[in-house]
């Protein structure tokens, strides 16, 4: 597993340094603008995508069927790129936790609660694409990944426009109460699929 | 006799192709080759043995292991060249070995740089930079860098030059001095094949067709040449295949139906391989 995540970290690092100008870029906008909440949506973004590049490249060097000649389980591979996703998600947590406080443009606790929170939804983003990742490849689960984030967005446009109310703060605040629960059990799932998927697949 | 590899009656059906039941054993300390045209089911084989794909019936059992899909450890034991390199393309050789230091429990830095060196694979360039004979020359050091039993090659020497063909062949020669090791490689090369191996499989439209001692092979087939008439008296039986042209006929017999009046040549294995295909045609 190790061995996997090492690879995928070299096999990244040539993106570092588009990286580090993006970040610099986005941290100068965001003071400009002062709005930090824009940085930490744009850092969790790019960070939630690295795994999807390093699945990209896995794909286009046909890595998968190499690997699994060597001493690697069909569900290292797979828990290999969550784990992937919780480095980078857990990376993104601590850039935008630093940059908040060393900004002040909001209260710590406000910080800590914004970072947890985007920290979430990327890994209810990766949870809810790995799995169509590995059932179609990211050559051809482009399109349905569009699609799946389509969804939610469209979902709630149409709900505004329905009238449909808005939650209540109390409704909120039990969510976000339970928000560490309910993101762990979609990755369970996510994870369990993507292994289910995974051992049936054909090289 | 001890074997490395068994395969028996593997069927495997796509819709284009069936694989109808492919059975080989490769005994330990041996050199198989697996023959056969582009499309006759040689990789299909290979990936059967490995667990990438699962055969629709029959089994398959390598280091005395069976259901490889789910045998971590028994991997360990294997060293696979498939017939592309699969390296992730921004990687270079000192990255490769330490990659492989976690995934293999048995893996040798010094042998691969070692190989590496006897190869000369450039350590600055990445994978993206190689050729294909440096790609294949670099996945076989990675299969040669650790504790390998059974090394399976598909189609690792194709395309690449007679020179580094000769050098890789011998690395193989020597791999194979300890007895408890095995080789099994797929080529179209026959000349290649002929030159190291103990047994030859030879698979046709999905079927094998032999599967044999090389010697035994050799000894037995012949290369029958005759004029036009002669070929038109003799027994239809021990045909295997023939070519017809201007000054005679040439004929793959099987020897044993022919007595010692016919001038009958010994036969290269690409002879046993195009007259056992052109049969069909004819």
């Amino acid at each position: 597993m190790k061995g996997l995540i090492i690879k995928d970290l070299i096999n990244l690092k040539k993106q570092a340094k588009v990286f580090g100008f993006l970040m610099a870029f986005y941290v100068f906008l965001a003071i400009a603008m002062e709005n930090a909440a824009m940085f930490g949506g744009i850092i969790t973004i790019l960070f939630a995508i690295l795994p999807i590049t390093a699945l990209s490249y896995d794909e286009r060097a046909r890595w998968d069927k190499y690997a699994l000649t060597m001493p690697i389980s069909r569900q290292d591979l797979v828990i290999g790129k969550y784990l992937l996703g919780g480095i980078f998600m857990g990376l993104a947590f601590l850039i935008y936790l630093m940059f908040g406080l060393i900004t002040r443009m909001e209260t710590p606790f406000n910080v800590l609660l914004i970072s947890a929170a985007l920290m979430g939804v990327g890994l209810v983003f990766l949870a809810i694409l790995l799995p169509i990742l590995f059932k179609w490849g990211v050559e051809k689960g482009r399109f349905l990944m569009i699609a799946v984030l389509a969804v939610p967005t469209a979902a709630i446009v149409v709900a505004s426009k329905l009238g449909i109310t808005p939650p209540s703060e109390r409704m909120l605040h039990t969510v976000a109460f339970l928000s560490p629960f309910i993101v762990l059990i979609i990755l369970a799932g996510s994870i369990f699929l993507s292994v289910r998927v995974y051992m049936n697949k054909e090289f | 006799m001890e074997y490395v590899l068994k395969a028996e009656n593997l069927i495997k059906q796509y819709p284009e192709f069936t694989l109808k039941e492919v059975s080989l054993s490769l005994p330990a300390g041996c050199i198989m080759g697996l023959i056969g045209e582009n499309g006759a089911g040689k990789s299909t084989t290979i990936k059967l043995i490995l667990g990438l794909v699962s055969p629709d019936s029959g089994h398959v059992e390598i280091l005395g292991d069976e259901n490889i899909k789910d045998k971590r450890d028994t991997r360990e034991h294997i060293g696979v060249v498939l017939d592309e390199s699969c390296f992730p393309e921004n990687l270079n050789i000192k990255d490769i070995n330490g990659i492989m230091t976690h995934i293999y429990q048995t893996w040798n830095g010094e042998t691969f740089y070692g190989f590496c060196q006897h190869f000369t694979l450039s350590p600055n360039k990445t994978i993206k930079e190689y050729s294909h004979g440096m790609k294949m020359k670099l996945a076989i050091a990675v299969a040669l860098s650790h504790d390998s039993r059974l090394l399976i090659l598909d189609e690792a020497t194709s395309g690449l030059d007679p020179i580094v063909r000769e050098e890789l062949l011998d690395v193989f020669l020597e791999f194979i001095q300890d007895e408890r090791r095995s080789i099994l490689i797929s080529s179209h090369i026959t000349s290649d094949l002929e030159k190291i191996c103990d047994y030859i499989t030879f698979i046709h439209k999905g079927e094998v067709l032999l599967s044999e001692e090389k010697d035994h092979l050799l000894e037995d087939y012949g290369l029958l040449k005759c004029s036009q008439e002669e070929f038109a008296q003799l027994d239809p039986q021990g045909i295997i295949g023939y070519r017809k042209h201007h000054f005679g006929v040439e004929a793959l017999v099987e020897k044993k139906h022919y007595g010692a009046e016919y001038i009958i040549e010994k036969p290269t294995i690409e002879n046993v391989m195009l007259y056992h295909t052109k049969e069909k045609v004819i």
